[in-house]
């Protein structure tokens, strides 16, 4: 296999935007460097060739779509490869998640304390207890369904773009959802006494 | 069902460390490449570029790109040199 052309960020964008001949030389020479980026750094998850080769296709298009975005801050290779890494990222997570609604991880956004019977630690227990009650008053009183609904997901594990995909949202409208509720649920803290650091002590 | 004691944690976690200043993972994606740089290079990060850092140590799923970034790097190396040449 013949190596890439060598190429800085300035020739990167140039040779992107030329003519088909120059073009395609250049998209050759990415696609193999974001292929073995990929699959070396995603080697211990056993996925094939093409699921790959897919990913770094559809990392192409966004590319070329977004090269005014540039800001020429890091090499372009670099800026190329954190793309294909969320493009890539973000395929594995779709498949993981493909088989599980929203209901099955957010229990219609109840927000149910731990069980006090499974709270193995015998010291703190009575401030754990107090604690969980102001939370639950918290995410009852102050939080919307929708805010509910993300936390428990994310709680449960599902990626924020996954909770994007069943709500008809995206990720960034997610993570500004779940942040506010943060803020709330921080806020009503405070105003209960609380001050957050000692928040974490107690639940430690 | 009731949550696990760990989940409480984690949700107590994210409460307690909310900051006004937050970036979303939009902005997190657009700074990433610099700080990966920064970091591979062992060169002190600047303040913008400690958002992202901040960001990435907070976001579980930014941080797994970003941990999937930096292997990615380090397989491809350096790839990119003044002027250019052809290798072949
Ligand atoms: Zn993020």
């Amino acid at each position: 296999m013949t190596e890439a052309h060598r190429r800085n960020a300035e020739q990167w964008i140039d040779h992107l935007r030329g003519d088909s001949g120059v073009r395609e030389s250049a998209l050759t020479d990415l696609r193999r460097i974001l292929l073995l980026g990929l699959s070396k750094a995603l080697r211990s998850r056993n996925l094939d060739e093409a699921f790959l080769e897919d990913v770094v296709q559809d990392t192409l298009v966004k590319i070329l779509d977004r090269l005014d975005q540039f800001q020429f801050r890091s090499k372009f290779t670099t800026w190329a490869m954190t793309i294909a890494t969320r493009e890539a990222i973000t395929e594995l997570r779709r498949l993981r998640w493909k088989d599980v609604s929203l209901d099955d991880v957010s229990d219609g956004g109840r927000f149910e304390p731990p069980n006090p019977a499974d709270d193995d630690q015998p010291e703190g227990h009575a401030a754990r207890t107090e604690l969980v009650a102001s939370l639950k008053r918290l995410v009852d009183g102050r939080l919307t369904d929708k805010q509910r609904v993300a936390i428990n997901a994310e709680l449960s594990g599902m990626p924020q773009e996954e909770i994007a995909r069943r709500t008809d949202s995206n990720r960034n409208a997610i993570y500004k959802l779940v942040h506010d509720a943060r803020k709330k649920l921080q806020t009503g803290l405070r105003e209960e006494g609380y001050d957050t650091r000692e928040v974490i002590q107690i639940i430690a | 069902m009731p949550l696990t004691y760990e989940q409480l944690k984690g949700l107590i976690g994210f409460v307690a460390e909310t900051t006004d200043d937050e970036i979303t993972c939009i902005e997190c994606l657009v700074g990433m490449a610099e700080l990966a740089e920064f970091q591979l290079a062992g060169r002190e990060i600047d303040d913008a570029v400690a958002v992202i850092r901040d960001h990435v140590e907070f976001c579980p799923e930014c941080a797994e790109e970003y941990e999937v970034l930096l292997g990615a790097l380090e397989a491809i190396g350096d790839v990119e040199d003044e002027p250019a040449v052809a290798t072949d």
